[in-house]
């Protein structure tokens, strides 16, 4: 009997060590996962595709009962609103074209506000609650790679947070913590109000912006905040939310915004995932090269 | 084949337990209280009530590896639930022979092996700096709540395994003989 409650012992105290070394490895900034956890995640992901399908029907079966509901009325004023967008829509084309040739004047290709999407589902949400994460249905396979932006038809949902070849896991807003900032800004005629994104306040049900770069006029509340592309990875002017209340920081020096974000985080369905179409600039040394491509052009000039 | 179909029905509830958060979740938006489903944990008590005998350690085992599995899928943390389940499952390893066994006594074990895990697990996030929420407010709106909801999924698993589980293990034990 001594020798089994040793053995017991003895595994028990392997398990804990075992367990810190696990925890100490996944800590580790990983954007990709290792072959036997895509491995497990993928036939995970792909039993949930299953089960997914008979869910899928039943799920249109009844949006269906209740978009036909509204239909009436929303006609009535999708009608007003078309003859309203045919003249928007002559307006965009000719700024459209003459920004192509514009942007051909200028050699630029490839902008900060373009991407191309990928579209995909919601199969599961982590039973986690504290991660705030969701599975999609693509993965590597289709083009998916960690860091890009999720969006919703609202607004910025989350970021791809790692990827399998047939599935991913997306970090929700909610989830965002101090290492995943965006930078954001808010549109202004005169001067863009810039911004940082720094984490989801749980207690206030809200992201913290904190304004750098402040304009004359302060931010008010129900003012939109789009990303600004700046911090490398997401492309520009996609809706994160709208500002709910302008308040100063601990020091006093800086003001913070409480953003409300734009896409519902619970009732979520189809996604896109955001391919931006310039390269991602992962290092700072790139943005530093950049910086002193600029002083060489303005060396050049001033020569 | 009857030994692979319990890790098999195990790997299915896995896969279904994320579908059911999301299902929850974008039909009743709860956002102060919070449910965690651990439906593969309640799975694998039941395992270790019917199936185990004095002797073998299936629920353990079950616990460690799907536990595993649970961090690889939805936490992205592995070891966490691994070592929660694992434990937890230890504890009612040695707490089982106290009871005569039925459905009340089947859920009172389920809940105390829940409460441990859920609570390990909350140790640890909190003790790696995920979550900053106070231990009350913490019991209050995220264990109970927790507890509760597993014990409903509980009460729907049991008519399906109770005579089900003890069968395939005299049926095995037949074969090996």
């Amino acid at each position: 009997m001594s020798f089994f409650r040793k053995k017991q012992m003895f595994i028990f105290l392997i398990g804990i060590i075992i367990v810190i070394g696990l925890i100490g490895y996944s800590l580790q900034d990983r954007s990709k996962r290792s072959i036997p956890e895509q491995f497990i995640s993928d036939t995970v992901g792909w039993i949930q595709q299953g089960i997914n399908v008979p869910i899928g029907y039943v799920k249109t079966f009844f949006s269906n009962i209740s978009n036909v509901k509204d239909t009436y009325n929303e006609n009535k004023v999708l009608k007003e609103k078309i003859s309203e967008y045919k003249t928007l829509l002559y307006d965009v084309q000719t700024l459209e074209e003459e920004n192509e040739e514009l942007k051909k004047i200028v050699d630029q290709d490839a902008s900060l506000h373009e991407y191309d999407s990928i579209q995909a589902n919601v199969v599961a949400r982590s039973p986690e609650r504290w991660l705030h994460q969701v599975t999609i249905n693509k993965g590597a396979n289709s083009g998916v790679e960690a860091n890009m932006a999720v969006i919703t038809a609202d607004g910025m949902l989350g970021k791809v947070l790692s990827v399998s070849h047939n599935s991913s896991t997306v970090q929700l807003l909610t989830g965002f913590d101090e290492f995943n900032r965006i930078a954001a800004m808010v549109q202004r005629d005169d001067k863009d109000v810039h911004g940082v994104i720094e984490q989801y306040d749980e207690e206030r049900e809200a992201l913290i912006l904190k304004i750098i770069e402040e304009s004359d006029s302060d931010l008010e509340p129900g003012e939109v905040v789009l990303s600004s592309g700046m911090g490398g990875v997401f492309p520009s002017g996609l809706p994160i939310g709208t500002v709910e209340e302008v308040i100063p920081d601990q020091y006093g020096l800086t003001k913070t915004a409480l953003i409300k974000p734009a896409a519902n985080m619970y009732a979520i369905n189809n996604v896109i995932v955001v391919d931006r179409s310039i390269d991602t600039i992962t290092g700072d040394e790139e943005i530093i090269e950049e910086d002193d491509d600029d002083d060489d052009d303005k060396g050049d000039e001033e020569e | 084949m009857k030994r692979l179909l319990i890790p098999l029905a195990i790997l299915v509830v896995l896969a279904l337990q994320g579908v059911a958060v999301e299902l929850a979740t974008s039909f009743t938006s709860m956002q102060h209280i919070h449910i965690v489903a651990h439906w593969v944990f309640v799975f694998v008590v039941c395992i270790s009530i019917f199936y185990d005998r004095e002797h073998s350690y299936y629920g353990i085992i079950y616990g460690v590896i799907f536990g595993l599995l649970v961090d690889i899928v939805y936490t992205d943390m592995l070891g966490t639930y691994m070592l929660g389940y694992g434990l937890a499952m230890f504890i009612l390893q040695g707490v089982k022979h106290a009871f005569y066994i039925n459905i009340y006594t089947t859920m009172l074990m389920t809940a105390l092996g829940l409460i441990i895990a859920d609570v390990f697990v909350h140790g640890i996030y909190s003790l790696v700096g995920i979550v900053h929420v106070p231990f009350w407010s913490y019991v209050w709106t995220r264990l109970l709540p927790t507890v509760l909801a597993n014990i409903i999924f509980l009460i729907l698993l049991y008519p399906i395994i109770y005579k089900r589980l003890p069968r395939w293990r005299l049926e095995y034990e037949e074969k090996n003989r």
